[in-house]
């Protein structure tokens, strides 16, 4: 029987201490990620990301508190046989091909002799790597080394995938391949945890986001409950004349027209007052919606509305 | 678990391969033992006398030296070019890798030493017609020495940086060296804490002495089994040894 947590963290806090300074770059955190979930660790540059990721592989140990993969302790390194991990700017040995890479990381993740080169092939294919799989390394490009890396975190045919921003040096096609692939692999009962910037791909495809800022979590739960109704209405109107359209100027913002549509943007106080205005003016409103936010627009209230409680301090002599 | 150790042995080894330091160290070698053995000397007698030792000085002289320059850096650039997260993500223990890397380069060091050990038994064989026990025996002990001189390089590098490193252990390469004739003497020579301090210390550097068998096999000496067994069994202790603390020090790494 699989746990029930794939990742499992109890007041996990790490600080970095130099000479004479520390630095708390994770702060008591708890999460606990479902078998299956797929996950979106969000964060500014340098909220603490990376240094979880680190945490769960065993890179670096925890000041403080602990961490679990699939009920085994972090600490342990059996704790990664269900683990594929992509690092952040990842770098491979220059001189060998994605294909001779994979085979090396096959036996590492323990694929039976007699699977590897099946395995090897379709992680590659999964990854849009077979194109260039005979090419060295340090030949390719930086969004190709990504799905190199990629590819390399499939080859094991792992439970739980640990990405730490898979989609950044890619471009938008490869942004909705990369998309593509991860949503596959949800929808093979995957369990993923990735870290990102790019919050409308996030959006897209995770059940869970957790917010992480200066160290701490700040919240944690799905898009939906993360984003709010917003005062911000869009109007879609039909025959609108001319007169019309420059009186709703003076109500809404952002007044478009789209053939034979008029969009329109404006708050609740006015939303009322526009609609009046076009039923006045003989034009037929096809629908009012009332907008909620992006998750990007979520994050950026979440975190404007923590204050700064960064973590720099002066070591005891 | 084995078969990842030997993919990590072979990436280790197919690094190490490709070291331009390696390329020249042994071609420069057995240009060396090439030419010694073919320009004509006055007899056979000092002819040989001069191959043997020519040989066997450029054997372990390039493979010590590689061995040192190979390892001092290995772990340094694995951790700083980050090659090392996608391997140690792996359900493997750092001990594994460590290990790895060590038998790695050690094997391409090895492959190096066995092409000039093999030039120099051929031209033995070419002028001596047989091959004496101790031929072998001198240069498999030289392969026990660059194992050993391995270790401590990996050892030091799990301390210092790369460049600091090859120094400090070729330093203390040198000390072994010089350990039994010129340590003893200073010990006898001092009391109380300095001559405790240089025992300890002389006991701690790897006895480097120990491996010379050189002189033996120009002047076609015999050494004695028991003493042969005696010196391998203590390069294998110090190796294992520094490759345990080398271990230990890995494990407790931030990377
Ligand atoms: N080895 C280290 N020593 C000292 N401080 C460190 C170390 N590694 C990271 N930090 C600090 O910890 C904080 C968190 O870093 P981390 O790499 O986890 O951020 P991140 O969320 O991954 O950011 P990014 O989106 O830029 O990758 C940063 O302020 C960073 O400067
Ligand atoms: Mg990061």
């Amino acid at each position: 029987m699989r746990a029930q947590w794939a990742i499992r963290t109890e007041g996990l806090t790490k600080v970095y201490a130099s000479r004479h300074q520390t630095y708390t770059a994770v702060y008591n955190l708890n999460l606990q990620i479902a078998d299956g979930e797929t996950v979106g660790f969000l964060g500014a540059n340098g909220a603490g990301k990376t240094t979880t990721i680190k945490m769960l592989l065993d890179f670096i140990a925890p000041t403080q508190g602990r961490a679990w993969l699939y009920d085994i302790p972090c600490t342990e390194p059996r704790a990664r046989r269900q683990v594929g991990y992509m690092p952040e700017q990842p770098y491979f040995p220059r001189y060998l091909t994605p294909r001779e890479l994979l085979h090396a990381h096959a036996a590492l993740a323990g694929v039976p002799s007699r699977e590897v080169k099946h395995r090897v092939e379709v992680a590659l294919e999964m990854a849009r790597a077979d194109g260039f799989a005979h090419r060295p390394i340090g030949k390719l490009s930086k969004g190709m080394t990504q799905r190199v890396a990629l590819a390399q975190a499939l080859v094991g045919n792992p439970q739980l995938l640990i990405l730490d921003e898979p989609a950044s040096g890619l471009d938008p096609v490869s942004r909705v391949e990369m998309r593509n692939v991860l949503q596959a692999l949800k929808e093979h009962g995957k369990t993923i945890f990735l870290s990102s910037h790019h919050l409308s791909e996030v959006e897209r495809i995770c059940d869970r986001v957790a917010i992480i800022h200066q160290g701490r979590l700040l919240a944690f739960g799905t898009p939906e409950e993360l984003t709010q109704q917003t005062d911000r209405y869009v109007l879609v109107a039909e025959q609108v004349t001319t007169d019309a359209e420059r009186a709703l100027r003076q109500l809404c913002s952002g007044v478009r027209r789209d053939g034979a549509q008029v969009n329109a943007v404006t708050d609740g106080e006015r939303v009322y007052e526009a609609v009046a205005l076009l039923r006045q003016t003989g034009a037929r409103l096809v629908s009012v919606i009332q907008q909620r936010e992006t998750l990007e627009e979520a994050f950026l209230r979440i975190v404007q509305q923590t204050p700064s409680t960064e973590f720099t301090g002066e070591k005891a002599a | 678990m084995l078969r990842a150790f030997f993919a990590l042995i072979k990436l280790s080894f197919l690094e190490a391969v490709r070291r331009q330091i390696l390329h020249v160290m042994v071609l420069l070698s057995l240009v060396v033992i090439a030419v010694a053995g073919t320009v004509s000397f006055f007899d056979l007698g000092v002819q040989v006398k001069i191959v043997k030792d020519t040989g066997m000085v450029m054997i372990l002289l390039a493979g010590a030296l590689s061995v040192v320059f190979l390892l001092s850096g290995a772990l340094f650039h694995d951790v700083e070019q980050r090659l090392l997260y996608p391997v140690l993500a792996r359900p493997i223990p750092r001990g594994l890798y460590l290990l790895a890397r060590y038998a790695g380069a050690l094997g391409a060091v090895y492959l190096g030493m066995t092409l000039m050990a093999a030039t120099l038994l051929a031209l033995l064989w070419v002028h001596l017609h047989y091959l004496s026990t101790l031929a072998i025996v001198a240069v498999a002990f030289t392969y026990l020495e660059v194992a050993l001189v391995g270790a401590l390089t990996l050892l030091v590098s799990t301390f210092f940086t790369p460049a600091m490193t090859a120094t400090l252990t070729l330093f203390l390469y040198l000390l072994g060296s010089l350990k039994m004739g010129y340590l003893h003497h200073l010990a006898e020579r001092n009391t109380g804490f300095a001559k405790w301090a240089i025992t300890a210390v002389s006991a701690l550097l790897p006895n480097m002495e120990a491996f010379r068998f050189k002189d033996a096999l120009v002047h076609d000496l015999t050494v004695p089994i028991g003493y042969l067994l005696m010196v391998a069994v203590y390069a294998v202790c110090y190796t294992a040894m520094c490759v345990a603390i080398s271990v230990w020090r890995f494990r407790r790494r931030e990377m």
